[in-house]
This record gives structure tokens, C-alpha cells and sequence, in this order.
């Protein structure tokens, strides 16, 4: 799939999209409820001390907006089902007689998913970074930008991969689509975006250290609060590229795999 | 008649568990995410009380009683409404809702009740099993009669929820499309996830008048903890009347309009 017809099914993608207003009305009150009932617990945590787990109490509102920021790119629903229903329904056929290679197709559709959420995200959070909100030690410091949108958009690719995968593991299983929710949930709650992973008990951080897990939420996080050594930047990265090439291979193995096994009906 | 209806309704909840567990696969996936789901939350609270030992007048097992009584209402909610909410819309668009009223019975708790989901069967039991340990922990010390209190007002809150759903969905009755008022029935309701004493005073105010997510989980749990008293006693019941007028207004002249398909 050559860098045109990528940039036609993002553009496509984002038209499309944009038919359902209502919807980012919907994103937008749900992102501010999420702030809300967010900063309902960390305001009253904070309310006596000024650290908590590592985390300032400057910090923890720029903690709340930039997770929502993060959850909202993150979280895919639209490709992820539209793929899997194709699979079932025989739709997929598409990309075996069609010079489409799926993998592309699915990363044009979910960027062109994810470009009007990501600019109401975006501007919740200037509103709530803005001088009436916020003061002005909270905001991301400039020297910290690359790395930090580095990681956030090396954290969502590594998420969409699994996502791929599930998508993937349906030319397989009958059922998948609650793998969807559940990586949803997992990533959501579990990934250090809701809350710091140092707050968390010791054994169930040990047991995340060895799920991809924290570099959904923790590391992009802790990168746009200025809150990593440059060891930890470096062993972050070297983490990624190690889920990233299990992620890949996996991803290859599924996709050839399940297109031998597909019968355009049924998968 | 009510022997009649619960006979229905476990009619219909028998026909539910078979239709659900021909996908067994799908069943137990729905189940796994709502225990992911769960634990989530429970880790959520857990993290932040190794953090601190209490916030905002709420102990640790405060919290998990709350918690408890929110899985309650939650499975409830989700055992027997969202699977009605969901197709309530498509039933009046398509016509479908014809066969509802033809039927010799309340086309009112057919559309409330005949689909059931049964992994809300999961949150149930969470919450029954929370409850309980936060209950028999020591450091509550209710009364029989603060759990009694307890079990009305929550009775109360699901009532109160009732009301307010299947008033949003027969706005159907009038729209097109109201997949997108579920969603914001939803993410409203959804402020009833926390004690609302933990909110800034106007969302406070907001959930007590307005919307009143307030009186679900968190007023009641806090009648029963002794935080509320007064006329707090009160002000569940009058919400309660209010949403059952308001629904049976809406529920009256949405039927009166409805033509069958598209209407």
C-alpha cells in the first residue's frame, strides 16, 4: 500500500467520521467526566501532603489531563470490530484480490479514527493547561517534548499491535471480541494511566513489569511529567522494541497463517 | 398478579440462559471482562489507600462497602436493563415493539425486562461478596437496622434508576436514533461510580437536583453508615415519585404516538 492510498484511507476515515458529531460532543463530555471523577479522589489525597508515591501534587492534575489524553489516542473500537466482523462475514476477500495489505489499511483507518478525538482531547487539555487552571511549573517542559511524543506515540502503535493481534487471532477463534473489551479495560486501569504505577502493591507491579502493560500508560506518562532518568528513557525503549518485535512477529505469523486457513466465509 | 409476572420473568430469565449459553465461548469471555473489570476498581481503591490511610471522611472499608453496594446496583442494572435499554431504540424504529403490546401483559415490563444479561450475574455476586466482608470486618459495626436502611434505600436507588433509563429510552418514541442519549444516560451515570461528597460543591448540587446519580449508591450507603440523617431520608423518596410520574407520563403518550413501524 503506497503513501497515496494510505493517505486516501485516512482522509476517507476522517470524513467519514466526521458525519457523527454528536459523537465528539460524547468524547468530549466523556473525557471532562473522566477529569471529574478523577480528580474527585487525587484532589482529596492531596489535600494534606504535597508527594504522594513519587507523584507532586503540582503534578497530579497534568498527571489526570494527560492520561485522559493518552486513553482517548489509545483506545480502539471502531477498526478493531469492522476488521473482525470482515473476517467472519467474508469481507476480508478484499484484501487478497484488492493490492491492499491489510496491516496498513488498518493503521490508516485507526489514525483516521483517532485525529478528531485526539484534537478535542487536545483541547480539553490546553483548556485545563491554560494560566486559569493551571500554573505555569506544570506545563511540559520544552526540552522534554520529542521524547515525550515519541512515547506516546510509540506506546499507541505497540497498543494497536495487540490490538492487530486479536484481530488476527479471529481467523482462529470464534469468539474474540471480548479480548477487545477486556485489552480496553486492562490498558485502561491497569496500565499506570488511572493512577501512578508506584502506587500500586509491590506484587502486582512485580507482575506488570512483565506484561507490556506499563508502556501503555506508565512510561508516556512519566515521560510528559519530566519524571524519567535518562536510564529509564533508555530502558524503556529498549523494553518496547523488545515487545515490538514479539508483537511483529506474532502479528506476521497470525496474519499468513489465518489468510491460508481463510475461506472468505466463516475464516 | 405479581405471582404471574415473577412466573413470566423466570420465564423469560430461563430463556435468556439458554439463548446466552449456546455461545459459551462468548459467555465466558463476557464473564472474564467483568471480572477484569472488578479487580480493576478494587485495585484502583486498594493503590490509593496504600497511599493514604482515609480521604475525605472515608475509611478503607467505607470505600469497599461502597464499592459493594455500586456492584450491586451495577449488576442489577446491567443483569436485568442493558440488554433491554440496548434494543428498546430498534424495537420502535422497526415496529417491533408491536409484538410487545399485543401481548395479554405490561408491554411496560416486557420492555424493561425480557432479555436478561447474565454476566451482570458476575458484579452481583461481587457485590454481595464485598459487602458482606466489609460488613462482617469489625470496624462498620451496623445495626440490623442501618442494614435494613441500607437495603431499602438501595432497593430505592435501583428503582430510581429504572425510571430514569427507560425514561431516556422512550424518547424512541420521538426520535430516530438513541443509541447517543445512552450514551450520555451512561457516562452520567456513571458520576454515581464515587461518593459524591468527594465532588466540588456545584457537581454535588448537580447530582442531587439534576441528575441524581447521587441517590443510587452513595446516599444510601451513607444513610446506612450514619453520615446522612435528616431529611436525607426523604429525599430518595421524592425523587422516586417524581421519575414515576415523569416515566408514566412519558411511557403514556409515547404509546399513544407510537404507529408501529417507523413511526
Amino acid at each position: 500500500m503506497n503513501a497515496k492510498a494510505f493517505s486516501r484511507v485516512l482522509k476517507n476515515t476522517i470524513i467519514v467520521d466526521l458525519e457523527y458529531r454528536f459523537n465528539y460532543a460524547m468524547i468530549v463530555l466523556s473525557s471532562l467526566i473522566t477529569i471529574v471523577m478523577e480528580w474527585a479522589i487525587f484532589s482529596h489525597v492531596f489535600a494534606t501532603r504535597s508527594e504522594v508515591g513519587g507523584l507532586a501534587a503540582s503534578s497530579a492534575f497534568a498527571f489526570i489531563l494527560y492520561g485522559m489524553l493518552l486513553r482517548t489516542v489509545q483506545s480502539l473500537w471502531g477498526p478493531v470490530f469492522t476488521s473482525i466482523e470482515e473476517i467472519r462475514e467474508g469481507g476480508f476477500r478484499r484484501y487478497i484480490l484488492q493490492p491492499i495489505f491489510h496491516p496498513s489499511y488498518f493503521l490508516a483507518q485507526s489514525l483516521g479514527n483517532k485525529a478528531t478525538p485526539l484534537l478535542g482531547a487536545t483541547f480539553i487539555c490546553l483548556i485545563f493547561k491554560s494560566p486559569l487552571f493551571s500554573s505555569p511549573d506544570t506545563f511540559l517542559a520544552l526540552h522534554e517534548l520529542p521524547y515525550t511524543l515519541l512515547s506516546f506515540a510509540l506506546s499507541t502503535l505497540l497498543l494497536w499491535g495487540a490490538y492487530l493481534l486479536i484481530v488476527y487471532g479471529s481467523f482462529f477463534l470464534d469468539e474474540s471480541s471480548f479480548l477487545i473489551v477486556s485489552l480496553n479495560i486492562a490498558a485502561s486501569l491497569m496500565s499506570g494511566s488511572q493512577l501512578p504505577l508506584s502506587w500500586y502493591p509491590e506484587t502486582v507491579q512485580k507482575v506488570l513489569l512483565w506484561t507490556p502493560l506499563p508502556l501503555w500508560g506508565d512510561w508516556p506518562l512519566r515521560a510528559a511529567l519530566g519524571m524519567l532518568t535518562l536510564d529509564e528513557k533508555i530502558n524503556y525503549l529498549t523494553l518496547w522494541a523488545l515487545w515490538a518485535t514479539i508483537f511483529a512477529g506474532l502479528i506476521v505469523i497470525l496474519y499468513r497463517r489465518g489468510l491460508q486457513r481463510y475461506e472468505s466465509f466463516g475464516g | 398478579m405479581p405471582v404471574r409476572y415473577l412466573r413470566l420473568w423466570f420465564e423469560f430469565a430461563k430463556n435468556s440462559l439458554i439463548r446466552q449459553l449456546e455461545y459459551k465461548v462468548s459467555m465466558i469471555g463476557r464473564f472474564m471482562t467483568e471480572i477484569i473489570w472488578l479487580s480493576g476498581q478494587l485495585l484502583f481503591f486498594k493503590s490509593v489507600f496504600l497511599q493514604v490511610p482515609h480521604f475525605a471522611g472515608w475509611t478503607e472499608t467505607e470505600i469497599y462497602f461502597f464499592v459493594g453496594s455500586l456492584y450491586l446496583i451495577d449488576g442489577s442494572f446491567m443483569l436485568f436493563l442493558s440488554e433491554n435499554q440496548n434494543r428498546f431504540g430498534d424495537l420502535v424504529r422497526n415496529g417491533l415493539f408491536d409484538f410487545y403490546l399485543l401481548r395479554p401483559m405490561s408491554a411496560f415490563f416486557m420492555a424493561c425486562f425480557r432479555h436478561l444479561n447474565l454476566a451482570g450475574l458476575v458484579n452481583l455476586s461481587a457485590g454481595v461478596g464485598l459487602s458482606i466482608w466489609a460488613l462482617t470486618h469489625g470496624e462498620l459495626a451496623l445495626s440490623s437496622a442501618d442494614i435494613a436502611i441500607w437495603l431499602l434505600y438501595l432497593a430505592v436507588g435501583f428503582g430510581l434508576l429504572v425510571c430514569l433509563l427507560m425514561s431516556v429510552c422512550c424518547l424512541a418514541f420521538w426520535i430516530t436514533q438513541t443509541s447517543n442519549l445512552n450514551w450520555l444516560f451512561f457516562e452520567l451515570y456513571r458520576l454515581g461510580w464515587r461518593p459524591e461528597n468527594l465532588y466540588p460543591l456545584t457537581i454535588r448540587r448537580f447530582l442531587w437536583v439534576v441528575f441524581p446519580a447521587a441517590f443510587l449508591v452513595s446516599v444510601p450507603v451513607q444513610l446506612a453508615l450514619g453520615k446522612l440523617s435528616g431529611a436525607w431520608f426523604v429525599y430518595p423518596w421524592l425523587w422516586l415519585i417524581v421519575s414515576i410520574s415523569v416515566l408514566r407520563v412519558v411511557w403514556r403518550r409515547g404509546t399513544a404516538r407510537y404507529e408501529g413501524a417507523l413511526s
